[in-house]
This record gives C-alpha cells, structure tokens and sequence, in this order.
C-alpha cells in the first residue's frame, strides 16, 4: 500500500519536472550538444558534412592568433570588469548619501545601460572620430592637441578605446547592484561604528566593503563572464583592428564562421570559450560557498 | 402592374448598364495591364545591397515602384543589406532555409551560392536570346560550368576616382606609375586655408578592415603583379602572397600614410567615409568605381562636373587590370514564385531602368543596349568605361576564395602600424593562404 503511493508520487515527481526538463533540454542541452557535433565536423551546415574528431580543438589549442584572441579577451573582459566596480561602486557611494535629487541623478547615470549596444558604439566612434570627431574638436580648441588624434590607430589606444566605451556601457549595472547591497546593511552598524569613534573611510572599509561580499562575487561572476564573450561594441568601433589589435574571440569566431564560413572550427572555439568559463564559474562559487561557510 | 412592370425594366436596364460598364471597365484595366505583368498576387522578396545606398536606393525603389504601379497585385518587399555583409546574411538564411525569392549576387557570391545548390539556372529561365544580351565579360563572371546563377545588373570597374578642380590647382595630372601615385599624392596634400592644418589630403584610403578595403587593395596587387589566389601553369591552386607584387602593394598603403599624404583614421575610413572625403574635397583621389560619383555627389553637389576616372597605374610588364565587381540578381530555386521573379528580374533590366540607374548612380549597364547609350560615356564616367574595357581580372572560381580575400585587411592594416616588417607580414598571411588551399584545393 505504501509501495504503491510511493510510486504513485515518484511518477507524479517526474510529471511535474517534465516541463522544465524538457525547456532545459530544448533550451540549453540540445544547443550545447550541437555545438560540441559541430565542433567536430568540417561542415557548411548544408551540404558538407564530414566528421574530423579533434583536429580544430588540436589545432586550436597551438594557434598563435586564436590563442592571442583569449589574451585580448582576458585583457578587456579584466580592465572592463575592474573599470565597471570601480565607477560603479563610487557612484553608488555617493548616491547612497542621501542626496538631493539622488532619483534624478539614478536615472540620469542608468541611460548608458538603457542605450542599446549598438547606439553606444556609434555614437562614441563619432565622438572618436579623428577628422570630425567632437573629442579631437574639444582638445583642439581648448589647445591641448594642435593636429587630429587617430584614436584607434595605434593598438594601445584601440584596446584602451573600447575598454573605456565598454566601462561606460557596463557601470551603471554594477553600480544599482552595489547601492542596492548598500541598502541592505544594517543602518546600526554604522552607527555602533561612529560611537567606537569609526572615520567614515573605516566604516567604508570595515562594514561596507564585507557587507558588499556576497554581491561583490556574483557580480563578478555575471560581468565576466558577460565581457568576456562581448562582441557588438567592439565589432562596431574596431572590426577587431587596427591589425587584430582588439580581436576579442568573440569576434574571432565570428569570422572564422562568417568569413572563412569554417563553422567546425568556429564551434569549436565557441566549446573552449564555454569551458573557459565554465571553469571561472566553478572557482567563483566556490569562492562564495566558502564566503558562506 | 404597368407601373411596376416599367420600374422592373428601368431597374433591370440600369443593372445592364452597369453590369455591361463594369465589364467594359474590367475589359479596359486588362487591356492596359502590360503584358510584362507576373499572374502572381501576392510579395515578392528582395535582398538587395543596393536599396540601403544613397542615391542608388532611392533609384532601386523607384523602380520597383513603377513596376508595382504597372503591376499592382505584385508587392516588391526589400531586405536591406550591407555590401560588406551579403555573404555572411546569405549564408545565415541559406543555412537557416529562409532564402528570399530573389537576391543581390555578386560574382564572389554566386560561386558559393552556386556551391550550396541555392540560385536558379537562368540560361533556361530566361531563354538564350535574352542571355545574349548580356555584355559576356559581365555574364561570364557569373557562369560556372556553362550555367548562369546571377542576371548580371551593373559593373563598376575599379580605377582612380579624382577630384578635377583639386588635381589642376595641384598642377599634376592622374599618376600612371605608383611611384607618380605617392608623388601626386604629395602634391594633393594641403593646408587650403592656411590655418596651419592640412584640410586636403592626396588618397582617400579605404582602410577599414572588411570587403570594401580588401577588394580595393587586391586590385592594386593585382596591377603590382601579384595575385591572392591562382592556379600555376600545372593547373595547381598557388599564392602570390609572398611575391614582390603583393609586398610592393603593401609598402604603398605603407608609405603613403607614413607621408602623410591619407587622412587621419584611415583604419575607421570604410567606402562611405571615403566616398563623402571625395565628395567634400577633403580627399582628392580614391580607388573606386564609378558609383562613388552618385555618393560623393549626394554629399556634395556642388562637386558635379568636378569628378573624373583614371585607369589604376600598374607596374612595368603588368598591364594595366581592374575588376568589374559587378553585381546582379539571383532567384532563389526554390522560390514559389518564379514566374513573378523572372518578370520582375526583366523590369529591372529593361533599357529604361538601366539607363534610369547609370544617371543617377553611374553604375554601367550590364546589357548591350544600355551600354551602347551615349549616356553611359559620360565625361565623368568614361574613364571608368576604359577601365572596364581594358584587362579585367575576375575572381576564381572557387566557394573559398572569401577565406583567401579576407586575408589581406590585417595585412595592411598590420604594414601601416608598423609593429612586423612586411616580409613577416607577408610570409604569415601567406603561411595561412597555402593551409586553406591545401585544406580545399
């Protein structure tokens, strides 16, 4: 009798999980699968169809350029990261001040990341633009450069351009998350701090700073793996140039499935891409498991 | 009774008049509905690169226009696509099996459309007499094995688009060696105001690093004497890659920015930039074909008259070569309405129409009758036309000749930078040009 309601309800277990099961699949396993098959296939995903096993994830793992590609990456996902918590968690300081107008300042600080990618990099290529740029404009005039500046000629300012564009886009995200983690401490703490005679700069580094952790790590974990793999501002500003000074591997994997239309190898990069950050996810919570603990 | 009896004959006469007007109506719309007209009622779907340009667009659309005037149950629907991106947004809907009725197809691209079994074979479809209208260098580019996958529109012959007015201030005439390139260049660069800012500059390069630089940059090594991709006198796939020619090609983009002789930014100057620089006078030369006369006169009309082609200089024993870079259109083979595209591929192609795209875009008619028009000729045109008429070079064959093609942007843009020498730059993109060929060839 047991036995059988026993059953009855592991059956109904599984009914109720199909639904997700089955979104998951569809969604997210299918996908993957696809693309692991792919990955391994020398393929116009039409006509060619022909099994080569390893030999892109082999070939991969020793090009110098694909290997540059996640050098690049790395570099702009690390400065764009750093760049966003820094902006981000100093706004969100100074908004968490009780400010006059601090609503309209929110809002005001939040129209970059309402701005779609694509408008962001548009306008700041025209901005940067060396012959009618409004920047080399303003630096002529108020005499701080007497000829025009090409910003994305050389490949340290390319890299640091998009970097600086990608910040400006990603700030105002870290810095909602922060202020809201902000809210969220004890208004005590501070005030048992001020009593123990607590500067402000102590009670920023004792009590918001810790207080902040748990989000400090998913934050982390959201944006990099965001910047890492980010495309549309890049693509739009440098086209991955001057060189493949800024060819992120997002933008090589573009080309090697639309430009060289070698999807196998295109896949392929994408599965090392999706371990790679399978493998930060995995040290970050980690990290925050032991932060619980 | 006789009263009703009358109202019955009024009424019943009434409705004959207007039933017969009716029919006379419907008689005389179906007389004057031209005979060009598909039996097809419903939308017809166009990927064109052309209708996303200015003035070319708006021309593209007029046309279309008046054919869905003459042929109202027919609707002409665009899909708009860049030039430089045709290839990849093909490939996405081949791949994704939503391929439109008709779409924009150049030479490049009908080989690997071709290679996919997407386009249609026109030879059958629009009858051999037809097809011998075509000029042949036009729709030889865009037969493979005897069959025909793109209805070749318009050409436009790579050569020197210069600027008049500047070049006889300058005093110097269109350079006929590449070292006279650099010099002329020179000579074009300027402070026209005598702000102490050079506002004019020699070449307005193309140095963006996607099919609008790397096709310009191809033409040059082409005429420095060396190819990207090739077969040798065994019928082998080679690269000249490495060959003086392309390194020559090279050390051009080199020098002339190292001169100073190229506006600033010339990594972000794609076609567009460097058409409007053209057009503004703020560049007074640009390898390009004729249809930056239309862009470069919508950004400024005032340079109308001012506009003249040269043939590409090319080196000694090399004659002189360009590239038609035509485009037309193709019919997807598995278009239900094949008929109202065949129809409408026809409209477009009419005398009229070519000639109404050549005014306003001085794009050159693919069909005999439109070329043999004095318009065609002329005076800012023409030396496009003896460009087009002299040695063309035509892109082989081959559905990976784009993984080749794409090659030579990083290249140049890695010359002009400085970092490699350019026999590292070479020897690297050629390393990468003989594994695709040994990969495919």
């Amino acid at each position: 009798m047991k036995s059988a309601f026993k059953k009855r309800e592991s059956r109904s277990g599984y009914f109720f999980t199909l639904p997700t099961l089955l979104i998951v699949f569809s969604l997210i396993i299918y996908p993957l699968g696809y693309a692991i098959f792919i990955s391994m296939q020398r393929t116009n995903l039409i006509s060619e169809w022909k099994f080569v096993g390893a030999r892109y994830y082999a070939e991969l793992l020793t090009d110098a350029e694909f290997l540059n590609s996640l050098k690049i990456s790395l570099t702009f996902a690390f400065f764009v990261v750093v760049g966003n918590f820094v902006v981000g968690l100093l706004l969100a300081v100074i908004l968490n001040q009780n400010l006059k107008f601090a609503t309209t300042f929110k809002i005001i600080l939040m129209l970059p990341w309402l701005l779609p990618e694509v408008v962001v990099a548009l306008i700041w290529k025209w901005l940067f633009n060396p012959t009618y740029g409004l920047i080399n404009y303003i630096l002529n005039t108020i005499g701080l450069i007497d000829s025009d500046v090409s910003w994305f000629d050389s490949s340290t300012s390319a890299l640091a351009g998009v970097i600086f564009v990608a910040t400006w886009k990603g700030y105002p995200i870290v810095m909602i998350m922060m202020l809201a983690g902000m809210k969220n401490i004890p208004a005590e703490r501070y005030e048992a701090a001020a009593i123990d005679g607590a500067t402000r700069l102590q009670q920023f580094r004792h009590i918001t700073i810790p207080g902040l952790r748990p989000i400090f790590l998913v934050t982390c974990i959201l944006e990099t793996a965001w910047w890492f793999k980010h495309f549309t501002v890049i693509w739009l500003m440098t086209s991955g140039g001057p060189a493949g000074a800024t060819k992120v591997v997002s933008i090589s994997i573009y080309q090697q499935a639309f430009g060289d239309f070698n999807f196998g190898k295109a896949a392929a990069e994408s599965v090392i891409i999706l371990a790679i950050l399978l493998a930060a996810s995995y040290f970050y919570s980690r990290a925050i498991r032991n932060d619980n603990d | 009774m006789r009263a009703t009896k009358r109202k019955f004959i009024a009424v019943a006469s009434a409705t004959l008049v207007a039933v017969s007007g009716t029919i006379s109506l419907n008689s005389a719309s179906a007389a004057i509905t031209p005979s060009f007209c598909p039996r097809f009622t419903g939308t017809l779907t166009v990927l064109s690169t052309v209708i996303l340009e200015k003035p070319d667009g708006l021309v593209e659309q007029e046309i279309a226009d008046k054919f869905m005037k003459a042929c109202p149950k027919t609707k002409i629907k665009f899909i708009g696509v860049p030039a430089n991106d045709l290839v990849t947004k093909l490939t996405a809907m081949a791949i994704g099996g939503n391929v439109p009725d008709m779409y924009a197809s150049d030479a490049v691209n009908t080989v690997k459309m071709a290679a996919l079994n997407i386009p249609l074979e026109l030879r059958a479809a629009l009858g051999q007499d037809y097809i011998d209208g075509f000029a042949k260098e036009n729709v030889g580019e865009m037969t493979i094995g005897g069959k025909i996958y793109s209805a070749p529109w318009f050409s436009i012959p790579t050569a020197i688009l210069y600027r008049t007015d500047l070049f006889a201030k300058a005093g110097v005439k269109p350079p006929k060696t590449f070292e006279e390139f650099i010099t002329v260049c020179k000579a074009l660069t300027k402070d026209t105001d005598g702000d102490g800012k050079i506002d004019q500059y020699g070449w307005a390069m193309v140095g963006t690093d996607n099919g609008s630089g790397q096709g310009r940059f191809n033409t040059i090594a082409r005429n420095m004497g060396a190819v990207d991709v090739g077969k040798d006198s065994s019928g082998k796939w080679v690269t000249q890659i490495d060959s003086p020619g392309w390194k020559a090609a090279l050390k051009l983009y080199k020098d002339a920015v190292d001169v100073g002789c190229v506006p600033p930014g010339q990594f972000q100057t794609g076609y567009p930039e460097a058409s409007v620089q053209i057009g503004k006078g703020q560049a007074a030369m640009m390898i390009t074909g004729p249809h930056t006369i239309g862009v470069a006169l919508t950004a400024n009309p005032a340079a109308k008259g001012k506009l003249a082609g040269a043939p590409i200089p090319s080196v000694a024993g090399v004659p002189a070569t360009t590239s038609l870079n035509q485009s037309g259109y193709a019919i997807a083979r598995k278009s239900k309405h094949r008929a109202a595209a065949i129809a409408y591929l026809k409209f477009v192609l009419n005398k009229e129409n070519q000639l109404r795209i050549n005014d306003v875009t001085y794009r050159i008619p693919s069909r005999l009758d439109a070329q043999a028009d004095p318009q065609v000729n002329s005076e800012m045109s023409q030396g496009f036309v003896k460009a087009g008429e002299g040695r063309v070079f035509s892109n082989p064959q081959i559905s990976w000749y784009n993984s080749i093609a794409i090659l030579s942007s990083p290249a140049y843009q890695a010359a002009i930078k400085g970092d490699k020498t350019i026999d590292q730059i070479a020897k690297e993109q050629a390393e990468k040009a003989r594994k695709i060929i040994a990969d495919n060839g």
